[in-house]
């Protein structure tokens, strides 16, 4: 028999929990929605996102770019038996969502890619020419 | 942020258990499981973006779980797969532990 689930509350458990690092000036939540959990780097010109997908497949995932706005929707992936599990211990859990940015530029739609690996989505976010600052030249 | 501790389920199978783990952006390099005497234990490290992020949600650290394993798990047949970051192990009872269906004459 396996007996009870014993759950490791390890160090990273008892870690304390870091504070948010400052949101960058611009970035805007556009719905409540908090999952799936989004890291964002910043770059040169560009933002990347990176999302935690775990059990979810290329084709349930839909990006969408529009202006300054970036959307992640996904559907609940489909169950790879029919039959529904039969749960000693449940944690996960997989629902389908959708989760929209605004960033503080105009993002270039041509330019965004996007791959995912291991469960992991990761987007490039560049930022448009014609929002880019321009450096005159005096007379 | 939430810190990298990954969420696990068990699950009753036909022919013993099947304990499914997310384990997003661990690479299979980075994943070790070893059964010791009774304890089967996952230790992994997820491979994180370079740089410091601006806006965090998630942590990506090392992590380790371990459960104790019953008797009757056939520690010689499980087996592991790693897809789409879910880690899949198939825990096996031994065949003398499965239930017989006795035929009554």
């Amino acid at each position: 028999m396996f007996s009870s689930l014993e759950q490791m509350i390890n160090q990273l458990l008892s870690a304390q929990q870091k504070q948010l690092v400052s949101q960058p000036t611009g970035w805007q939540e556009l719905n409540p929605q908090k999952w799936p959990a989004f890291n964002l780097f910043e770059e040169a010109e560009q933002f990347v996102l990176t999302a935690e997908l775990p059990g979810f497949a290329k084709a349930d995932l839909e990006l969408e770019v529009k202006q300054d706005q970036f959307t992640l929707r996904a559907k609940l992936p489909q169950p790879a038996e029919p039959k529904a599990p039969q749960y000693v211990h449940r944690e996960r859990g997989l629902s389908g969502f959708e989760r929209s940015l605004k960033l503080p530029y105009l993002i270039d739609a041509e330019q965004v890619s996007a791959h995912f690996e291991e469960g992991v989505l990761t987007v490039f976010l560049p930022q448009h020419e014609s929002d880019k600052a321009r450096q005159i030249a005096l007379a | 942020m939430t810190p990298y501790r990954p969420k696990t389920d068990l699950v009753q199978t036909a022919e013993g258990y099947e304990l499914w783990m997310d384990l997003p952006g661990v690479p299979k390099e980075n994943l070790s499981i070893e059964v010791a005497q009774n304890r089967l234990i996952v230790v992994g490290q997820p491979k994180p973006r370079e740089g410091q992020p601006v806006h965090a949600e998630y942590g990506v650290g090392p992590f380790e779980r371990s459960f104790r394993l019953g008797e009757t798990i056939s520690k010689e047949e499980i087996q592991a797969e790693l897809k789409n970051g879910v880690l899949k192990l198939r825990l096996p009872k031994s065949q003398a532990a499965l239930p017989v269906e006795i035929t009554v004459h």
